[in-house]
C-alpha cells in the first residue's frame, strides 16, 4: 500500500504547526499528574489511549514537545515496527504501535514503572529455559 | 472451514509472539474504544475463545461495506481478525462461485448451527415478492430468513442493511427494508455509516469474538462504544461553534481559517458515530476535517432529511408557497369579518334610540 | 416513525402548519380590528396633527415607569428581563438565526453561544418569578384564569425544551430537539388564540392611547 506522502499535493495555506498549549493540553497534563500521583501513592498504572482524544491541529505537537523525550528509546519488532519511549517526566511512556506497513496503530501514554509489553511473559522464559536445558543437555 | 480451535492459538499459528499478541490485544482495546486497562482482560478472553464461522450475506448494496473493510491501510489489525475467523462465505471476496459457493454456505449453516456469526450489508427488498435482489435464483428475502435461523447473532454492516439507505430514500420503488425490520428473534447489532468506519466494523466484530457477547446497544441497536457520542459533539472545530465562528460558502475566509461547517449543511449535531475521535484512513481525517459537511450517513433516513448543504436546523419548506395561502386567506377573512362587524355596528348604531329629558320626564 | 422522520416533519410540515396558522389568525385579528375602526371623537382637538403623538408612544413605552416602578418592583424588574432574554434568545442565536435566514432571506451577525446560554437561565428564573408573584399575589390570583396560566406555559415551554437540548439533558439529543420544535410550533399556534397576540397589537395600543392623549395636548 502506498504511503500517503506519495501523492502530490499543493499548499495553499500552511496549517498550524506551531504548538498551541490550549486548555485541551492543559487537561490532559493534569490527567497525567493525576495518574503519577497514583502511581506514588498505590502503584497504580494508567494509561490514556491517545486515538480517543478529538486533539486540534497543533495540540498533538505541542503534548508531544512538553513530555519530551527521556533516556530509554526502545524498538519493539513484531506485529510491525512499535517504539516505547521514556519522556522528559520519569514514569510517563509514549507507545508508538505502527503494523507492518509502517502506519499508526495505536498510540498510547502509559504512566508506569515498566511498560508491561516491555517485561518478558513468564510462560515464554518458561519455554525458552527448557529450550536451553535441551541443548545445554545434548551438549554433555 | 473453522476446526476448534481458540482465537490465540490461531494467531500463534500465525506466527505472532507474546509481544505481539498483547500489541494485538492493545489495538483492539483502542479500536474498541475500551480503555487500555482493559488489554489483560481482551488477551485472557482470546485464549479461551473458540474460532468463529462467519457467513456475509450481501443483498441490495453498492459494496461500499466491503470495500470500507478491505481497502483499509491497516491490513494486519483487520486481515487478522479475518484470519481468526473462519469467512465461510462472502460472495464478492470468496474464490468459489455458483453452486460450490451455495454449498459453503449451507454447510457452515450445518456444522455451525446455532454458533455462527451472520454479517449483512445491503438493503433487502420486500416488494412484488422480493424480486429485485436476487441470488443463486432465491430472494435476498428468503436467504436472509433462511440463514438467520441457525445464526448466533446477525450484524447490519452499512446503513443499507441498519436502516434501508439509499434505496429507501423516497420514494423507494424496491419496497427496500433493513434487516431488522424482517429478522425479530435473533439479536441484531447496527453498524450504520455510508459507508461505516473499517475499524468500527472490525470493532464490533472483535467484541463479539472477545466477550461472546454482543456490545451494548443504544435504541437504534448501534454499539454506544462507537455511536454513543454525537459527531459535534466530539468536534475539533466546536471552539468555533460556540463563538458563533461559521464558514459561510466553500473556500470563504472562515472555511480556509477552518471555521464550523454548521451552516454549510452539517449533521454533525444529529448524528451519532465515531467519525471525529477515530477517523478515517488510521486517523488520518474526516469529512469536516477535510472541509465537507458531515452527511449525516449513519442515521436513519438520512437521503431524506433535507438538503445536505442547508443547516440542519434551516425548514426544508418553501415559505413564500406556504405563507401566500395564509396571507391571502386571513386578508379575505380579516376584511370580511371586519366588514360584519362595521356593517352589525352601522345597523346597531341605526336601531338606537336616543334618550331624551322627555322620556326621562315620564 | 423513528425519531430523524420526526424531526423531518417538524421542521418541515409541522412549521409550515404552524406559521400558516399564525398569519393567518395575526391577520384575521389585526384586520378586524382595523376595519372596525374607533367611534369618532367629538370634542375639539387641542393639537390637530396628533398621529405623531401616537408613534411617539409607540416608543416611549418600552422605557420603564419610573414613577411607577414602587407599585410592584419584583414584577417590573422581571417581566423586563424575560422580555429582553427572549428577544436575544430568539433573534441573537445564532442556530435560530440560520431558521430565521432560511425563512425570509436575510439574517444578522449572533451572539456567542455561551452568552445566550446564560441569558437563558435568566429568562427562566424571571419567568419563574412572574408565575410565582401571579400565583401568590391575592388580587392577581383572583382575576388570572385559562388565558394567563396557558400563555405563560406555552411561553416557558421553548425555552426549557431549548436549554435541555443544548445541555443533552433528559432525552438524547434529537428527540429534545423535535420536542422543542413542537413547544415552539404550539407557541406560534397559540399566538392569535391568547393574551401573547400582545406581540402585535401593542403597537396599536400605544398608538391608540399616545394619540387620544396627544389630542388632548398631553405628551407621553
Amino acid at each position: 500500500m502506498n504511503s500517503l506522502e506519495e501523492i502530490a499535493i499543493q499548499i495553499i495555506e500552511k496549517p498550524h504547526s506551531d504548538i498551541q498549549v490550549t486548555d485541551n493540553v492543559k487537561a490532559i497534563l493534569y490527567e497525567i499528574n493525576n495518574m503519577m500521583q497514583a502511581l506514588l501513592e498505590t502503584g497504580e498504572t494508567n494509561s490514556i489511549d491517545l486515538r480517543s482524544l478529538p486533539l486540534l491541529p497543533g495540540e498533538y505537537e505541542a503534548l508531544k514537545e512538553i513530555l519530551g523525550e527521556g533516556e530509554v528509546f526502545v524498538t519493539l519488532e513484531t506485529l510491525g515496527s512499535s517504539r516505547i519511549i521514556e519522556t522528559r517526566l520519569a514514569g510517563v511512556w509514549w507507545l508508538f504501535h505502527d503494523d507492518e506497513n509502517a502506519e499508526r496503530l495505536a498510540e498510547f501514554i502509559e504512566v508506569t514503572y515498566t511498560p508491561e509489553i516491555l517485561k518478558s511473559d513468564r510462560a515464554d522464559v518458561a519455554t525458552a529455559q527448557f529450550a536451553l536445558q535441551q541443548q545445554l543437555d545434548d551438549w554433555v | 472451514m473453522a476446526e476448534n480451535r481458540t482465537l490465540a492459538a490461531a494467531l500463534l499459528q500465525h506466527g505472532v509472539t507474546r509481544r505481539g499478541f498483547l500489541k494485538y490485544c492493545a489495538g483492539l482495546a483502542s479500536m474498541m474504544a475500551l480503555p487500555a486497562s482493559m488489554v489483560p482482560r481482551i488477551a485472557a478472553a482470546l485464549e479461551s475463545a473458540m474460532r468463529p464461522s462467519v457467513i456475509w450475506l450481501s443483498f441490495q448494496e453498492c459494496t461500499g461495506c466491503t470495500e470500507s473493510l478491505t481497502r483499509s491501510h491497516s491490513p494486519s489489525l483487520e486481515s487478522l481478525i479475518f484470519d481468526v475467523v473462519s469467512l465461510d462465505y462472502h460472495h464478492t471476496l470468496q474464490a468459489a462461485s455458483g453452486e460450490a459457493a451455495e454449498q459453503a454456505r449451507t454447510q457452515a449453516m450445518e456444522k455451525f448451527d446455532g454458533q455462527y456469526l451472520l454479517l449483512v450489508d445491503g438493503s433487502i427488498p420486500i416488494k412484488d415478492g422480493g424480486v429485485y435482489s436476487t441470488i443463486a435464483g432465491m430472494t435476498n428475502l428468503d436467504m436472509l430468513k433462511e440463514t438467520a435461523k441457525g445464526a448466533a447473532a446477525i450484524v447490519s454492516i452499512g446503513t443499507c442493511a441498519s436502516y434501508g439507505g439509499l434505496p429507501h430514500a423516497k420514494p423507494n420503488p424496491t419496497g427496500a427494508v433493513a434487516v431488522s425490520d424482517i429478522i425479530k428473534d435473533k439479536p441484531i447489532i447496527n453498524v450504520p455509516g455510508c459507508p461505516p468506519i473499517p475499524v468500527v466494523i472490525t470493532g464490533v466484530l472483535a467484541h463479539f469474538l472477545t466477550f461472546g457477547k454482543i456490545p451494548e446497544l443504544d435504541k437504534s441497536l448501534r454499539p454506544l462504544s462507537f455511536y454513543g457520542e454525537s459527531i459535534h459533539d466530539r468536534c475539533y472545530r466546536r471552539p468555533f461553534y460556540d463563538r458563533g465562528q461559521f464558514a459561510k460558502s466553500f473556500d470563504d475566509e472562515g472555511a480556509r481559517k477552518g471555521w464550523c461547517l454548521y451552516e454549510l449543511g452539517c449533521k454533525g449535531p444529529t448524528t451519532h458515530n465515531a467519525c471525529a475521535t477515530t477517523k478515517w484512513n488510521q486517523g488520518t481525517s474526516f469529512p469536516i476535517q477535510s472541509g465537507h459537511p458531515c452527511l449525516g450517513c449513519s442515521e436513519p433516513d438520512f437521503w431524506d432529511a433535507g438538503s445536505f448543504y442547508k443547516a440542519f436546523t434551516a425548514p426544508p419548506i418553501n415559505v413564500s408557497s406556504v405563507v401566500a395561502p395564509a396571507l391571502a386567506a386571513g386578508a379575505a377573512a380579516g376584511v370580511a369579518l371586519g366588514l360584519a362587524s362595521r356593517i352589525k355596528k352601522a345597523r346597531s348604531s341605526k336601531r338606537r334610540e336616543p334618550v331624551t329629558t322627555d322620556d326621562l320626564k315620564e | 416513525m423513528t425519531t430523524m422522520e420526526m424531526l423531518t416533519w417538524v421542521r418541515g410540515p409541522g412549521l409550515a402548519i404552524a406559521i400558516s396558522i399564525l398569519v393567518l389568525g395575526v391577520l384575521v385579528r389585526l384586520l378586524e380590528m382595523i376595519i372596525l375602526g374607533r367611534n369618532k371623537d367629538l370634542s375639539e382637538a387641542r393639537e390637530k396633527n396628533s398621529a405623531k403623538y401616537g408613534w411617539r408612544t409607540v416608543l416611549t413605552r418600552f422605557l420603564p415607569p419610573l414613577s411607577a416602578t414602587h407599585v410592584s418592583p419584583v414584577v417590573f424588574l422581571a417581566s423586563y428581563i424575560f422580555h429582553i432574554g427572549l428577544f436575544l434568545i430568539v433573534f441573537f442565536y445564532v442556530p435560530h438565526i440560520t431558521v430565521i435566514r432560511e425563512l425570509i432571506g436575510f439574517g444578522w451577525p449572533g451572539l456567542s453561544s455561551w452568552f445566550i446560554d446564560a441569558v437563558t437561565l435568566v429568562t427562566m428564573i424571571s419567568m419563574l418569578v412572574v408565575i410565582w408573584h401571579r400565583l401568590s399575589d391575592k388580587v392577581k390570583f383572583f382575576l388570572s384564569g385559562f388565558n394567563d396560566y396557558f400563555s405563560w406555559l406555552v411561553t416557558i415551554l421553548p425555552v426549557i425544551t431549548g436549554y435541555f437540548a443544548y445541555h443533552r439533558l433528559l432525552l438524547p439529543y434529537n428527540e429534545m430537539l423535535v420536542v422543542h420544535i413542537l413547544s415552539v410550533e404550539l407557541l406560534l399556534i397559540s399566538i392569535p388564540f391568547t393574551k401573547l397576540m400582545h406581540a402585535f397589537t401593542f403597537v396599536f395600543s400605544r398608538w391608540y392611547t399616545g394619540e387620544a392623549a396627544g389630542r388632548k395636548g398631553v405628551k407621553i
